[in-house]
């Protein structure tokens, strides 16, 4: 492979050589045109300097001739005005020129006259540059370049003396010839010369052409069978690169009897071949990436799978943990329960005992009430017995205040009579008086004693009826108290059972503890290995899908 | 002179002794609906129907408390020809006393039964004028 490609190098190094050669055969061609064409720019150029010379010249010698005519014509005898006309127009006929013409200006013969003359019309720039020149006498003529009517013109201008009909009066002859006729003039001519020298040239050039042409297609047919083989090899070539490429779906490009055939229908053998080859280890490399793949899965929903169990194993423990706590709390709770019980029993009974005492003592109170509610009844018949005797010693008072009152008005009737009987009644009114104000405070105090005492009797007999509410109240707690005590003291080895079971049941909780942890650690050991063995499928799928991708570069008709 | 004082809610008024007749103890009364209020009611004294004057509530506008020492004084009532026995009901009327100084002159008009005053052992006593107990308005309503 690597010889040929050098050997591809070489042959289009050469090829590149060929072109050049062939881009320089082309350009000498243009360049031969080039320089003919600059040739004939020259030649142009040359010629339109060279013409305006030869058109001064030319219009110089028209002139002289004109002016030797006119001069001869004027000096053998003085011609007549129609003479210079028909001279005139036979030179004009002469001249035939467009653009051409003879004028005569009529001037002044005298010189100081003719130097502000202004003739038959108005002089331009060059007419007075040339009588200027011609009064002086230096130059017989002037002649020179200038504008004519917007044309440029060469103009020659010569003084003759007048006709001899109008003596005094001198002529300017002037001839114009405008360059641009003159110049077409010949340049038709000098066009034709170069049209003929083109030909020529030209129809050498062909030759030169034929010549290398015959050449140039000589070299084409042999370098046409060079690129040939060239193509040919190059064609090999691609090919032969494709296939290294991956790329084994490509057919030969052709088929021969010659050696670049055999060889070439050689490799299309070995590339199908190959071709086989790869398409069968690309199908198992895609089965054992897929069976790869759901083996991974698999490893992936076990791992799960065996994680949730791990889980919940540890959710579990945490459970067994909390039941463990909570049954020693119970347990703990119940024993102090159970002290509380007894101790509460203990409350009870002393409670009961110091009810039984408070029934004693209210039931003495109890007598005790109804004896002092007894007492103060008699207390009471007796002061209303006190009542009456008072009673009857108001009423008696009563009666005998009255007698003495009645006795002192009588014994006051009576007048100095009745003096002794008034003193007695006084007396008497006297005793009645004391009498009645003794019996009067007993009365209050009696009364005063009475109510006191039935106020006292009510009072004990409510005192008495709640004394005995009291023993009645008293004796349902003890009653129930008693109720209470005998529950409490019933309770206190029910307590200590359920403490007893509780101990056991946390004793078996603990058991249970310790199998979930076992348990545990067994599935978290089963997750590291399932996740190892995950670790390796993965790896050994990468490997797998590495050269799936190799083999998978490779395109081959399936 | 001798007076028979009976007591009115702590003022004591003077009564002669010889206008008198006797003193009873407060006994049930023979109430009249239809006469006036100051007539306490009619007393059967020694078989005669006597109207009997509540004096309290004819000063005091209130009427005497039944006790031992509220008694009924029967006097003759001097009218225009004859004399005609009233019973005048007063509480603690229980003793008599004898002034032996003058009474000092008085004449009121809302109280025209007030004869004078005497001050008898540190208590001022007003003499009762009997014939001016009752107006003759009243008594035209108690005799007719």
């Amino acid at each position: 492979m690597r010889v040929a490609s050098s050997n591809w190098e070489r042959k289009q190094k050469e090829s590149q050589g060929y072109a050049i050669k062939n881009f320089l055969v082309d350009r000498s061609m243009s360049i031969l045109v080039l320089g003919t064409l600059l040739t004939v720019f020259l030649l142009t150029t040359a010629t339109r300097e060279m013409t305006d010379q030869i058109v001064r010249d030319g219009a110089l010698r028209q002139a002289q001739a004109l002016v030797q005519t006119f001069q001869s014509m004027a000096f053998s005898s003085k011609p007549s005005s129609l003479q210079i006309q028909n001279m005139v127009s036979k030179v004009e006929q002469d001249l035939k020129g467009e653009g051409q013409g003879v004028r005569l200006i009529t001037m002044p013969a005298n010189p100081f006259e003719r130097r502000d003359a202004q003739g038959s019309g108005p002089l331009d720039d060059f007419q007075r540059k040339a009588l200027r020149q011609l009064n002086e006498g230096k130059v017989p003529s002037f002649c020179g370049l200038s504008e004519y009517k917007g044309e440029v013109s060469f103009r020659y201008a010569v003084l003759l003396s007048g006709p001899e009909e109008s003596p005094g009066v001198d002529l300017l002859l002037e001839v114009v010839q405008p360059l641009g006729s003159v110049r077409a003039d010949i340049k038709r001519q000098i066009y034709s010369g170069a049209g003929i020298l083109l030909g020529l040239g030209g129809l050498g050039l062909w030759f030169l052409g034929a010549v290398f042409g015959r050449l140039k297609n000589l070299r084409d047919h042999r370098a046409a069978s060079e690129s040939i083989l060239q193509e040919q090899v190059q064609q090999l070539l691609s090919f032969v690169s494709r296939a290294a490429d991956g790329d084994l779906t490509s057919d030969v490009p052709f088929q021969g009897e010659d050696s670049v055939g055999m060889l070439a229908s050689g490799l299309s053998v070995m590339i199908n071949q190959l071709g086989e080859l790869v398409w069968q280890s690309q199908l198992l490399s895609r089965q054992v990436v897929s069976s790869l793949s759901e083996f991974a899965s698999s490893a992936l929903r076990q791992e799960s799978i065996v994680l949730e169990q791990s889980h919940r194993s540890s959710t579990l423990a945490k459970a067994a943990v909390t039941i463990l706590d909570s049954s020693l709390s119970v347990e703990s709770t119940m024993e102090s329960m159970t002290v509380v019980a007894e101790h509460t029993a203990t409350i009870a009974a002393s409670g009961q005992a110091g009810l039984e005492t408070m029934e004693w003592t209210m039931t003495q109170v109890t007598q005790s009430v109804e004896r002092i509610q007894q007492r103060l009844t008699e207390l009471n018949d007796r002061a209303g017995n006190i009542g009456g005797v008072v009673t009857t010693i108001t009423r008696v008072a009563d009666q005998t205040n009255l007698l003495s009152l009645n006795a002192s008005i009588e014994a006051e009737k009576a007048g100095d009579y009745g003096l002794g009987f008034g003193v007695v009644a006084e007396e008497i009114s006297r005793l009645a008086d004391q009498t009645a104000v003794a019996s009067l405070d007993i009365e209050e105090m009696v009364n005063e004693m009475q109510n006191a005492v039935a106020a006292g009797v009510e009072s004990m007999k409510q005192l008495a009826e709640d004394v005995g509410m009291g023993v009645l109240h008293v004796q349902t707690a003890a009653d129930q108290l008693t109720l209470i005590m005998y529950e409490v003291q019933q309770m206190v080895p029910k307590f200590e059972e359920v403490a007893t079971e509780i101990r056991s049941q946390s004793l078996l909780a603990d058991d249970m503890n310790e199998t979930i942890q076992d348990l545990e650690g067994v599935a978290r050991s089963s997750v590291d290995a399932i996740r190892e063995s995950n670790h390796a499928i993965n790896e050994l799928k990468c490997l797998a899908m590495l050269m799936q991708g190799e083999v998978e570069r490779f395109k081959v008709h399936q | 002179m001798l007076y028979l004082v009976l007591e009115i809610d702590g003022e004591c008024y003077g009564l002669n002794a010889l206008s008198v007749t006797e003193v009873t103890p407060l006994v049930e009364l023979e109430q009249i609906h239809e006469g006036p209020e100051f007539l306490a009611g009619l007393l059967n004294y020694r078989g005669r129907p006597v109207p009997v004057l509540d004096l309290r509530r004819m000063i005091k506008k209130k009427p005497c408390e039944k006790r031992y020492c509220t008694r009924i004084v029967i006097v003759e009532y001097p009218r225009t020809t004859k004399t005609l026995t009233l019973g005048l009901m007063a509480q603690k009327v229980v003793r008599s006393v004898r002034v032996t100084q003058e009474f000092s002159p008085m004449e009121l008009r809302n109280a025209p039964y007030l004869g004078g005053a005497v001050v008898e052992r540190g208590r001022i006593l007003h003499c009762l004028t009997l014939e001016k107990i009752l107006s003759p308005q009243q008594a035209l309503e108690v005799f007719g």
